[in-house]
């Protein structure tokens, strides 16, 4: 809200200057988030003048030459304003003076004559937008005196964000109500002005009839005859107008607008001629149709409040007029409104909508229910004093039960003890008693086991329903700042920290010190993105985006990282190492939600739990970017580079998958133990079901490995690791990332356990049984593979295999491959003999050779 | 020739020894088949018997001497030839290092670490809750009724079927309250979204929720944990200021100023910046969470870990984070 220091000053007049009520009452809860200084330097140059005598300029049709004086010399001005004529008193700006916008005023001929200054409208001096006219003076203002003596000039205004509990703050009476009790010590009193009942003047009114009395249960309105609506408001209510950020409009319009500002109470002005018969406030009948002050054609609902005569609606109930109901030109009689709404009707209704204006902004923040007659009382005054007319009775329509029931809110028992106990600092009982009746509440000591007050709540502050709010009250005027620190005093004990956000900082520091950078994406990607990306799945998407760019929430981190690559690969950055970590969204029952969603568009189901029927887990994916090999002739198996040689170091496949290994072991977990990794290429298996967003197509089809977690009775697959699929480059936002190879590792993490405590197990010093062994095998088993089978051939398996040499030649038949492996068994009681690890490794060779395709090299 | 000369021959002759050879000289010189000592050793037996066992146990001391001496030298000479043929293998130890650069962590995240530590380590449970929420915990139970005001305060993202992204980690207070008994301390960090995107609001940023709930909690404890968090955040005595302000789910409820020295222009100034809201868990809350508010009481805190990032590292623009520019989180490893 926008608040005028000169409007608040006339209700209560604090010695403190305006920074001062500004902290003051930003302290208190009514934060100021700006002060408006309206700059009025410019004024100081500008002087009363009166003009002699104004001709018509010979050489053009719109100018008039005018004799100025300005109390010292007669000057000659060409003018282009209508209204310039001889007699009045206007404000000059003479030679020299600088108006805003650096406009220096010099001597000029214009169009043949001679110029010696300017004669200034209202907005040249940035007083308000009028420009029709120079700006008239009163005519007692002496000549050559500064004309801001003369003027009403804007005032310094507070820009106050008044939070949705404090409605009775919307109204320089609020304000000036809750800064009294702040300067209550200062004994700074409220002096608002008298706001007196006006007589009738004639009898007419019109009947009134509440037929939604839930909605709105009090109706007010008062017929104003006869009045005059030819001249604007006086300059001062407009300036007020202004400074309070609301546009002058015309006499009828301001003075309700300035009720408003002043008292908090919407009202609305109608032209007694459009109105038919009566007032009937009821709901609209469906599809019921009313053009809005604004132009705009509502179409509504059986839930919408209408202020309808006995023919048609006429407004929305507290929220904007009707145009063909509004003030014109010509209306000379008025129907002056103001009534009693129900919040959550009026909140409904903007929100369906989309409304926003002053009056509805207040009646869903609650508006004092014992108002309107007060505001139509005070509206009236000042109809009737700038624009004459008569005024009628105050009609009413009332439902004393809903009136009731809004108005009125139950007293509160507040204890002395409870004060101390909560708020940790103890009130006098003259503090406590002057805090709270300063503020409007009405205190009533009771003596029972404690002893307090029963607390009587003002009708404009429905937000005060517990105890606690009153010690807010109690605290926010006694001054926050002046409370002391204390640290909270109870039982210590020990928490057991829930392993998830320490196991991924964990995950964090691996990663980083293997060279992985971490970013944090926004959890939503265009639609398209995720189709492109994920095209079997159906994104859950938002019903309300920012933009269709962030509309669907994303299945997969992969995405986002690819993009952070190519952005940075677009600022000459070619080698890239990236992680992320975060919830990812998928639907459960592929695209069944949405259908779903039709179904319960109109009940909306209340009884849907955060994980329905889609599941958010945490995900972690990390991506390397390399020019692809041969590009740079980085090193590898080729010729090594040094590594003081300039280019970005190695990473391959080899080292994704050694991360990939390592970092199990931040969950205790083993490959080939609980984690076990399904090359692309090993004949499938089908054990394992996906329990994640299946992301095998973005890989390249054979250089990609399935992380699969083993559990007792189902093994399911948690992630995948590889180089990412060349196709994955035809994207358009990827398309930067032609010539680079991807290596990517996605991994579901809410599946992974807890790290274990490691249990010990006792080890020998013996030496271990070794065995060296070197195998002829088809080029295409893998060594995972092979591992498998020699373990398998085993009757009691070697403790670890070690690869010594892969060696592939001419010498070899085609199509084979030679291993070499080391086999080494752990010592128990004694170490094995070499008679018995030769014929453990004879026995082996055996069934390798009968079952399989592998040989013993000679 | 007596002893003493010769023990002073013989210190010199292994001082100017300056190499094996020389050295090898020394000793046959000495102590070879016909080397001195030895030669006078022989002679011993020529002297008379009162004379014999006196210079026969100098001779031997002196022999012994020597011996250790020859050897010490030869062991210095041994490592000055080694360290002089090692000093020929030089290498550019100076050339620059293109190594696997360690990555960094995302500010973000050694922020709301570095706020979590702090809370762990004062009894604060860390607890985490999902991103897309039920109206319920984001509000209802929050005390926002349905169709209140107080619900524009927040811009909230929809699904279709009701529910909502998170509009703030205060979700977690209800759904901490129904797992688990007072004394009750917990933190919960995370993302929460609003649709507000402009240079200062981002639709999706990170807050950190904390609640102390217990018997005889009170407001003064609130003031005095966060200006110890604050302390202890910053690193040196922090001036906040707190001020009275509206949140649904707490009552009283305050924002907390932070007085800030910004230089602009070569100038100090001091700004006070808004960097959390808190309060007094509201008995509505409580009772939402199964709790007895005439016997519990207790407060809850929110903050923006943008902002504390932004002040904690000097980053001036919000948008930063999100761009995830390699130049940008780079500074932060």
């Amino acid at each position: 809200m926008l608040l005028s220091e000169e409007w608040l000053r006339e209700w209560i007049n604090p010695q403190q200057d305006i920074q001062q009520i500004a902290y003051d009452l930003t302290q208190a809860g009514l934060e100021v988030e700006k002060i408006n200084n309206p700059s009025t330097d410019h004024l100081q140059q500008v002087i009363v003048a009166e003009i002699l005598e104004s001709e018509q300029h010979p050489n053009a049709d719109r100018l008039k030459l005018c004799k100025v004086n300005d109390g010292t010399q007669e000057l000659s001005i060409v003018c282009g304003a209508p209204n310039a004529r001889a007699g009045i008193k206007v404000a000059l700006a003479a030679v020299g003076t600088i108006l805003p916008g650096d406009f220096k005023i010099k001597e000029s001929k214009i169009r043949g004559s001679l110029s010696q200054g300017m004669l200034c409208s209202a907005k040249e001096l940035q007083l308000s937008d009028e420009h029709q006219g120079i700006l008239e003076l009163p005519a007692d203002a002496q000549l050559g005196k500064e004309v801001s003596e003369y003027l009403k000039l804007p005032s310094t205004t507070l820009d106050i964000a008044i939070t949705p509990n404090r409605g009775d703050c919307l109204s320089i009476r609020g304000i000036a109500r809750d800064l009294a009790v702040l300067y209550a010590e200062h004994s700074v009193k409220q002096t608002p002005p008298a706001l007196p009942q006006i007589s009738p003047q004639h009898k007419d009114e019109l009947p009134i009839e509440l037929l939604a009395p839930e909605s709105c249960p009090g109706y007010y309105g008062r017929i104003v005859k006869g009045i005059d609506l030819s001249k604007e408001s006086p300059e001062w209510m407009q300036q007020r107008l202004r400074d309070s950020g609301l546009n002058p409009i015309n006499i009828a319009v301001d003075v309700t607008n300035y009720v408003m500002q002043e008292l908090g109470q919407p009202l609305h002005a109608f032209d007694l001629r459009r109105l038919t018969g009566g007032i009937k406030v009821r709901l609209a009948t469906k599809g019921e149709e009313l053009t809005l002050l604004d132009d705009s054609v509502m179409k509504l609902d059986e839930e919408v409040l209408l202020i309808a005569d006995h023919e048609k609606p006429l407004a929305l109930g507290g929220i904007m007029g009707g145009k063909d109901s509004g003030i014109a030109d010509d209306t000379t009689d008025v129907f002056l409104e103001a009534a009693v709404f129900n919040p959550k009707n009026i909140f409904r209704t903007r929100q369906k909508y989309n409304l926003s204006t002053e009056a509805a902004y207040r009646f869903e923040r609650f508006v004092d229910p014992t108002l309107p007659q007060l505001a139509i009382e005070r509206a009236t005054e000042l109809l009737i004093a700038t624009a004459g007319g008569e005024a009628g009775p105050i009609s009413s329509g009332i439902n004393e039960k809903h009136l009731l029931s809004l108005s009125n809110h139950p007293s509160l028992t507040l204890q002395r003890d409870f004060i101390a106990k909560f708020l940790g600092f103890s009130l006098s009982d003259k503090q406590i008693t002057s805090i709270l009746e300063g503020l409007g509440f009405t205190l009533k000591p009771i003596k029972s086991q404690q002893d307090g007050w029963q607390v009587a709540i003002p009708n404009y502050r429905p937000d005060i329903d517990c105890p606690e709010a009153l010690c807010e009250e109690l605290a926010r005027v006694y001054g926050y700042d002046k409370i002391e620190q204390t640290l909270p005093r109870g039982a210590l004990k020990p928490q057991h920290f829930q392993a998830t956000t320490s196991t991924d900082d964990e995950v964090r520091s691996f990663l980083t010190a293997r060279g992985f950078s971490e970013v944090v994406n926004y959890s939503f990607i265009s639609k398209e993105e995720s189709e492109l990306f994920y095209p079997e799945l159906k994104p859950l998407e938002l019903a309300n985006p920012i933009s269709s760019d962030l509309s669907a929430m994303r299945p997969a981190l992969l995405p986002g990282l690819l993009k952070n690559l190519a952005y940075n690969q677009r600022r000459q950055v070619n080698a890239c190492n990236l992680f992320e970590m975060g919830l990812c969204f998928i639907p459960k029952d592929k695209g069944s939600t949405q259908a779903q969603d039709e179904n319960d568009k109109l009940a909306q189901n209340d009884n849907l739990d955060a994980n329905d029927n889609l599941s958010q887990n945490n995900y972690l994916s990390f991506v390397a970017m390399r020019p692809q090999s041969g590009k740079t002739g980085k090193g590898g198996k080729g010729g090594k580079a040094s590594k003081h040689t300039r280019q970005e170091y190695k990473y391959d496949l080899d080292d994704l998958l050694t991360d990939v290994t390592d970092m199990f072991s931040l969950w205790g977990l083993k490959q080939g133990g609980e984690v076990v990794f399904v090359y692309a290429t090993s004949p499938s298996t089908n054990i394992a079901i996906a329990t994640t967003i299946d992301d095998s197509h973005l890989f390249h089809p054979s250089k990609h490995i399935s992380i699969i977690r083993r559990h007792k009775k189902n093994h399911s697959v948690i992630g995948k690791a590889g180089l990412l699929h060349p196709r994955l480059l035809t994207f358009p936002q990827l398309s930067k990332l032609q010539g680079y190879d991807l290596y990517a590792c996605t991994l579901c993490l809410d599946d992974l356990p807890e790290r274990p405590i490691p249990a010990y197990k006792p080890f020998s010093d013996l030496p271990t049984a070794n065995f060296e062994l070197s195998l002829i095998v088809p080029e295409i088993l893998i060594y995972a593979d092979l591992e498998k089978i020699i373990n398998k051939s085993f009757t009691q398996k070697p403790d670890k295999i070690e690869l010594l040499d892969v060696y592939q030649s001419d010498k070899l038949p085609a199509g084979y491959k030679s291993i070499a492996l080391l086999l080494k068994w752990r010592p128990t009681d004694a170490t094995l003999t070499d008679e018995q690890v030769n014929t453990l490794v004879f026995d082996m060779i055996k069934k390798l050779e009968a079952n399989h395709d592998i040989k013993l090299r000679s | 020739m007596d002893i003493s000369q010769i023990t002073k021959q013989l210190q010199e002759s292994i001082s100017k020894a300056d190499n094996e050879e020389a050295l090898q000289q020394v000793r046959t010189d000495y102590l070879g088949k016909k080397g001195q000592l030895t030669e006078l050793l022989k002679q011993l037996s020529r002297l008379p018997p009162t004379e014999r066992s006196s210079q026969g146990a100098a001779l031997n001391q002196l022999k012994i001497q020597a011996t250790q001496d020859i050897n010490n030298k030869a062991g210095l000479l041994s490592q000055q030839k080694m360290d002089a043929e090692l000093l020929q293998d030089t290498t550019d130890i100076s050339l620059p290092k293109y190594g696997r650069e360690r990555g960094s962590w995302h500010p973000i995240n050694t922020v709301r670490k570095r706020i979590e530590n702090i809370f762990n380590s004062a009894g604060y449970e860390t607890v985490l809750g999902p991103e897309i929420e039920t109206d319920y915990y984001n509000f209802e139970a929050l005390n926002f009724p349905p169709q209140h005001p107080a619900r524009s305060l927040h811009d909230t993202f929809y699904f279709s079927d009701g529910r909502l992204l998170r509009t703030h980690t205060s979700t977690g207070q209800v759904r901490a309250m129904e797992t688990k008994e007072p004394p009750l301390a917990i933190i919960c960090p995370g993302k929460t979204y609003r649709c507000d995107y402009d240079a200062t609001h981002s639709p999706m940023f990170h807050q950190l929720e904390g609640m102390l709930v217990d018997k005889d909690v009170k407001f003064t404890d609130l003031k005095g944990t966060l200006q110890q968090f604050i302390n202890t955040f910053f690193g040196r005595e922090m001036q906040l200021r707190f001020r009275a302000s509206y949140f649904p789910f707490t009552e009283p409820s305050a924002e907390v100023d932070l007085l800030w020295e910004i230089k602009s222009s070569g100038k100090k100034e001091t700004k006070w910046l808004e960097v959390l809201g808190c309060g007094m868990v509201h008995p509505n809350v409580l009772k939402s969470g199964n709790l007895d508010p005439t016997k519990y009481s207790g407060f809850a805190f929110g903050l923006g870990i943008e902002r504390m990032a932004m002040l904690y590292y000097g980053i001036d623009d919000l948008r930063l984070f999100y761009e995830n520019d390699i130049r940008f989180l780079s500074q932060f490893a």
